[in-house]
């Protein structure tokens, strides 16, 4: 119990230090939302009023406050461009992002965790050389490439799925949304499972050496029954730590891919509010992308206390 | 010679040609209790490792291993399997690595139970309690709900002892169970040992570097060295003073209370 009080209580001074980050960083970038909107030719008393009118000719640490204050109080203010309430910009995206990052990570975990336990107990055999150098490849390569490749195969030469875009009807239409989804989702995942797959080889290559699998083997079980048996909870316990990083490389992935796929995401959004310097809409994205790892991590640590009841008997965390 | 285990020119190489054990030869008798001496890298543990067929990859033995007149080194795995545990167990050096943390003791019991003998639930429960007291672990209900690293090592050797003792096999194997112990705790691990087989009436193969410890459980001796047994005598014999000049090194270095290069501590 103390020692998730302690890990919520980290999370919160994370949270409101990653808020200044943010905040800051995002003041420091050259350029403003009221010269990006204007565009060139503004006279100075047109940018001035624009500005006061945005609320950018505040200081920093007002602006901030002013910020904070609101986003307490669940108001995520409003697009500097649109004038639409951020939350209402971000809530039409996430019928996007959300399912095409969870089942790309889903589909990872599924592909990389059989793939990298056959890889180790294969480690001299053709099956693991060949799944090793795949991963190797997969990581090499860039995920927007492998997102290329299969719009190549898989929409322009077999016309089974689409190249790009969402249905206008959106989930009401679930099957054009699923085709749609298909080839990003895919994509994500590869990229992902690639590296995720050397993180369950490595571990379960050190569970395989392990004294007690010896032990087990010795009182009758086979090779596969012992490391059912003893390896796979003691190899989960490093690849659990790693799978806080790996959601939150699937919303990266997912943010890049969705240009890839012209998907009308997060990661679309991000980036028009990064090109038009609409601090509000990108403050509030890149401090939930944030959130959403913090919350992860805390996550995962619960869940490695689940698994290991060595890390239960100290208050720290691991 | 009819002995329970009997081991004819065993020998292993690796897929290199490298010979690691050169034409070992012994018997076990039904409820007898051989010591097996010799430094470290002399083949002691790999002589176990070729008797239970688990051999790390790439080595090969030949020669033949007779368990009641049955050649091991020709069995298929799936009849090896039956025979690990169920009629030959081992016992290791380092308990605390040979469990597994994540597994409560109890249950690391139950498994070769469960494995071998079918039984589950509350039997299984019952027969473990007792297996718990027959390798005199006190406090039973709390040890069995213990993890390995919450008990002392003398405590994980007996959990070791316990499971491999669980489907009464008729040969024990120990490769070094006392060396990471304290010394007091050693003499309470072999006193056990020397209580558990002639209780149970397991025939004993006791490997060590140390022939003082084996003195006080076997009764016959192989000495080994360099992959080769040098001399087959009785424990007494060797220490009156045996036939091969590595025995009496090994004899009047015990004397003195040391072994000649005490590698492997």
């Amino acid at each position: 119990m103390k020692g998730v009080l302690f890990r919520v209580g980290a999370l919160l001074i994370s949270l409101v230090l990653a808020s200044v980050v943010v905040f800051v960083v995002l003041r420091l970038l050259p350029g403003d939302a009221a010269g990006a909107s204007l565009g060139v030719g503004t006279t100075t008393d047109q940018l001035e009023s624009l500005r006061s009118e945005l609320g950018t000719d505040q200081p920093v640490p007002v602006q901030y406050a002013q910020w904070v204050g609101d986003l307490v109080r669940g108001d995520l203010g409003d697009s500097f461009t649109s004038r639409q309430p951020v939350a209402d910009l971000v809530a039409a995206k996430l019928p996007i992002t959300v399912p095409l990052s969870l089942a790309a990570f889903v589909l990872a975990v599924l592909i990389s965790v059989p793939l990298g336990v056959i890889a180790a107990v294969q480690r001299r055999g053709p099956v693991g050389v060949v799944v090793s150098a795949v991963s190797q490849l997969g990581v090499a390569v860039p995920v927007f490439w492998v997102g290329v490749l299969l719009v190549l195969v898989f929409a322009l030469t077999l016309g089974w799925l689409p190249s790009g875009g969402f249905p206008r009807q959106g989930w009401d239409d679930p099957a054009a949304a699923i085709r749609s989804l298909a080839l990003p989702v895919v994509t994500v995942a590869v990229a992902m499972s690639a590296v995720m797959v050397r993180y369950v080889r490595s571990a379960t290559l050190d569970v395989l050496d392990q004294d007690y699998l010896r032990t087990a083997r010795s009182l009758g079980y086979s090779r596969w029954q012992a490391l059912r048996r003893h390896g796979l909870r003691n190899a989960a316990v490093p690849v659990v730590s790693i799978l806080g990083i790996e959601l939150a490389t699937s919303l990266l992935g997912a943010v890049v891919i969705e240009n890839v796929f012209a998907l009308p995401g997060l990661g679309t959004l991000l980036l028009t509010s990064v090109t038009g310097r609409d601090l509000p809409v990108v403050q509030t994205l890149v401090l939930a992308l944030t959130a959403v790892v913090l919350l992860m991590n805390a996550l995962v640590d619960m869940l490695q206390r689940v698994i290991d009841p060595r890390l239960r008997r100290t208050g720290v965390t691991a | 010679m009819t002995g329970l285990l009997e081991l004819h020119d065993l020998t292993v190489t690796t897929s290199t040609g490298r010979t690691l054990l050169d034409r070992v030869s012994w018997s076990l008798d039904a409820g007898g209790r051989l010591g097996v001496v010799g430094e470290s890298g002399s083949g002691k543990s790999l002589t176990a490792a070729a008797v239970l067929g688990l051999l790390p990859d790439g080595m090969t033995a030949t020669g033949r291993v007779l368990l009641d007149g049955t050649d091991l080194l020709t069995l298929p795995e799936r009849r090896m399997r039956s025979i690990r545990g169920g009629q030959i167990a081992m016992v290791f050096q380092e308990p605390l690595t040979a469990l597994d943390p994540l597994m409560t003791v109890g249950r690391q019991i139950a498994g070769p139970l469960r494995l071998h003998r079918g039984l589950r639930g509350p039997a299984a429960v019952a027969e473990t309690e007792r297996l718990a007291r027959l390798v005199r672990l006190d406090d039973t209900e709390r040890i069995l709900g213990s993890y390995p690293w919450q008990l002392s090592g003398g405590q994980r050797q007996r959990v070791a002892l316990a499971m491999a003792l669980a489907c009464e096999p008729r040969i024990l194997i120990a490769d070094e169970p006392t060396t990471a112990l304290d010394v007091t705790v050693q003499a309470e691990v072999l006193d056990l040992l020397d209580d558990l087989v002639d209780r149970t009436g397991v025939g004993l193969v006791f490997v060590s570097h140390d022939l003082p410890v084996i003195a006080r459980v076997a009764r016959d001796l192989a000495v080994m060295r360099d992959g080769r047994v040098v001399e087959l005598t009785a424990v007494a014999e060797a220490l009156a003073g045996g036939q091969h000049p590595y025995t009496r090194e090994l004899v009047s270095a015990a004397r003195a209370g040391q072994l000649p290069r005490q590698e492997d501590r």
